[in-house]
């Protein structure tokens, strides 16, 4: 009887709230329904998921796997160490933003994102393969000399299909714990309209401009308030955003969120009117398809990956200075045609993001993988 | 806002095409003729725009949004007395109160410039001292590390090393047993034992020291070499060529060392030492490695007291230990 297939991923931060650790978990999840024998490593487990995943130092005593997959997406001691292994190395690139969009904020994270990117270029050397998110992050594996590269979307649980099976939800989609969460936690005033952001508050993102936004869209006469859902990765930063929309007479309609629940980030979904990303740099950018999964139209900034993973189901825009943020937001808020159009289209983008083909996209990608390093 | 305030009325979403790609395209020419038109006849959306900026450049840390230098200019700009900017020529009275006010902002400035210079420099000087006074302590108490900081570091085996080991390998003997190579450095003799086909790995406490290897394919791993050698099971390892740090130790580390080596090969099993040459130390190296580093000759008589024959070669001019495990 031949031997399971045995791999081990790696990966920096193993945690429940973030794109990462999800794609990670998810992964870990597909290979033991492929009949692999599956663990996890990181330099930080959180204690939500510490019965997922192992500390990479004890890595060593452990058993040798077949296969190793490296989840990329900072600087970490965890991509030296996987350097030295002799087993195959797959390297899963989710993107790191450029350490310019921190010099000036956080030396540190800075630092280490440059640190990260240097680790890329040594894994091309070593690695045998590259998965990318996207086009956009296949395009940087293989500038840094990865000769080898699939493209497999990210994975991550589809909220608005979890949502639409809760019990005891009326035709309306409303009565969901997730609105009672949220309306307790801030209640949009009457007739308000939600222009919505989720993502860390971090300098690539630019939250600061979409303050702006919400000027500009409160200036063309829409009642309007910005929900910015997601951590902070720094302080100065947000300190900033929040001096920038007292400046601009709009803090009272601005809310900060911050890291939240699964159910609470299921209840700004619902509650808003738009999704609105000016982000500078996102490698995939999930919570634009869940917006899109959740039937809410998006405005973005055509940055990065962005364009490519909205594939003209959202308003993709090339510049984002306020009035054209602003007046794209209201273009989609007042006419319904246009709206129910991008809703319709997003809806079918997140499917076919957000579905089984994803999943099936890197049991395809896997597979020779796994095969090469069994041996079979 | 209502429908009948769509800038619009010949939307392409109210044609039949199904291209989202060009439905967007057209959607966002609408739109930026849209903010053009709001922005020529809506001064508060431009006076919004323009203040957005401002308040920006005024939080946010010098660099982080947009050219340093202009930021910096709009700072001193916001923060000076005097506008630099508005020509008050014509005005000699003003002139000379503007002109006064100048210099002693310039005066002002420079005098800060010169103290904090001075200041760094103290700091950059105290600093120095205390580095010196700590590495003195530390070479007075004897401790390792920093005399391994002070000299330089032992050559790692070399690839002409790692081929006389491959010439001495018989063929067939190491069934699965891999070769290792203790203190490996980026790998040269590791490089010349895979070329030769064998199954080879080195080793290095050094992370720094193994990258260039590494990035040539080559397997190189982190690890003290002498606790992965004291703990191999017996004659789990096919063969094993000792140098670089691993062989500068002391007499006592040395014969520890030779008895770990002999048995982790086993019986019939290859060791080869490559002894740094102690001749070659400059003064300074040789008082501060004292008693560190053994010659061809002693390693040999301690390798053949830990059960092995051997016999003294040399290799680009350096004396080579080969033992054989008996």
């Amino acid at each position: 009887m031949s031997r399971r297939p045995v791999v081990h991923q790696f990966t920096a931060v193993l945690a429940d709230r973030d794109a990462l650790g999800h794609h990670t978990l998810l992964v870990d999840d597909i290979l033991r329904e492929m009949g692999v024998d599956s663990s996890v490593y990181a330099a930080h487990v959180n204690p939500e998921v510490r019965t997922r995943g192992r500390d990479f130092r004890l890595h060593a005593d452990d058993p040798a796997p077949d296969l190793i997959i490296y989840q990329a997406s900072t600087g970490t001691p965890v991509a030296d160490y996987v350097l030295t292994r002799p087993e195959p190395i797959v390297v899963n690139y989710h993107n790191m933003t450029p350490a310019s969009f921190f010099d000036a904020w956080e030396p540190a994270i800075s630092a280490e994102l440059d640190h990260g990117r240097r680790q890329l270029a040594r894994l091309a050397k070593k690695a045998s393969h590259g998965i990318a998110d996207s086009d956009y992050n296949a395009r940087e594996l293989r500038e840094v000399g990865y000769e080898n590269v699939s493209v497999s979307p990210v994975l991550f649980a589809p909220l608005w299909l979890e949502r639409d099976r809760q019990p005891n939800r009326d035709a309306s989609g409303s009565g969901s714990t997730a609105d009672l969460v949220v309306d307790s936690v801030a209640p949009s005033p009457a007739r308000a309209v939600t222009l919505l952001f989720v993502g860390r508050l971090s300098p690539n993102k630019c939250q600061q401009d979409l303050v702006g936004v919400l000027a500009g869209v409160r200036a063309l006469g829409v009642d309007a308030r910005l929900v910015l859902v997601g951590g902070v990765s720094s302080a100065g930063f947000v300190s900033a955003v929040e001096s920038v929309a007292l400046e601009l007479g709009v803090s009272d309609s601005l809310v900060l969120a911050g890291s939240v629940s699964e159910s609470e980030l299921v209840g700004w979904y619902e509650s808003a009117d738009v999704f609105v990303s000016v982000s500078e740099h996102e490698g995939f950018c999930v919570p634009v398809v869940e917006a899109m999964g959740f039937g809410l139209p998006v405005v973005a900034f055509g940055s990065s990956a962005v364009a490519e993973t909205l594939a003209g189901a959202g308003v993709v825009l090339a510049e984002k200075s306020v009035s054209v943020v602003a007046s794209a937001v209201v273009r989609v808020l007042s006419d319904s045609v246009v709206r129910e159009g991008l809703v319709a289209r997003g809806r079918r983008r997140a499917e076919e993001l957000g579905g089984v083909a994803s999943s099936a996209r890197i049991r395809e990608v896997l597979q020779p993988l796994l095969n090469g390093a069994s041996g079979t | 806002m209502s429908d009948a305030e769509s800038p619009n009325p010949s939307d392409p979403l109210r044609e039949s095409g199904d291209d989202s790609l060009l439905f967007a395209a057209r959607l966002h020419a609408e739109i930026v003729a849209d903010a053009e038109r709001r922005r020529r006849e809506d001064p508060q959306l431009a006076r919004i725009e323009r203040e957005f900026e401002r308040a920006w450049a005024h939080v946010a840390p010098p660099g982080a949004a947009g050219s340093q230098e202009e930021l910096l200019l709009d700072r001193v700009d916001r923060l000076s007395l005097v506008d630099v900017d508005v020509p008050i020529g014509s005005k000699p009275g003003i002139r000379h109160v503007k002109g006064v006010i100048r210099k002693a902002t310039y005066w002002y400035l420079r005098y800060m410039s010169d103290q904090l210079n001075a200041l760094h420099n103290v700091q950059a000087r105290l600093l120095r001292r205390m580095d010196d006074r700590l590495r003195r302590i530390e070479a007075a108490v004897g401790l390792d590390q920093p005399v391994a900081e002070l000299v330089a570091p032992a050559p790692a085996p070399s690839g002409l090393v790692g081929a006389l080991l491959a010439e001495l390998i018989e063929p067939n003997s190491l069934e699965s047993r891999p070769v290792v190579v203790g203190s490996c450095g980026s790998g040269a003799a590791v490089g010349a034992l895979e070329a030769s086909g064998h199954r080879v790995f080195g080793v290095d406490a050094d992370s720094v020291a193994v990258l260039a290897g590494i990035d040539e394919g080559l397997d190189l791993r982190v690890a003290d070499p002498e606790a992965l050698i004291s703990g191999a099971e017996a004659g789990s390892i096919g063969a094993l060529l000792i140098g670089g740090e691993l062989q500068r130790r002391t007499v006592s580390g040395v014969i520890q060392l030779a008895n770990a080596a002999t048995a982790a090969v086993g019986p019939a099993g290859v060791v080869v030492v490559v002894p740094e040459s102690l001749a070659g130390r400059d003064a300074v190296d040789a008082e501060l490695l004292v008693g560190r580093s053994v010659s061809a000759g002693v390693w040999a008589r301690v390798l053949e007291a830990a059960d092995a024959s051997t016999e003294v070669r040399v290799v680009d001019g350096i004396d080579v230990v080969v033992a054989r495990v008996t």
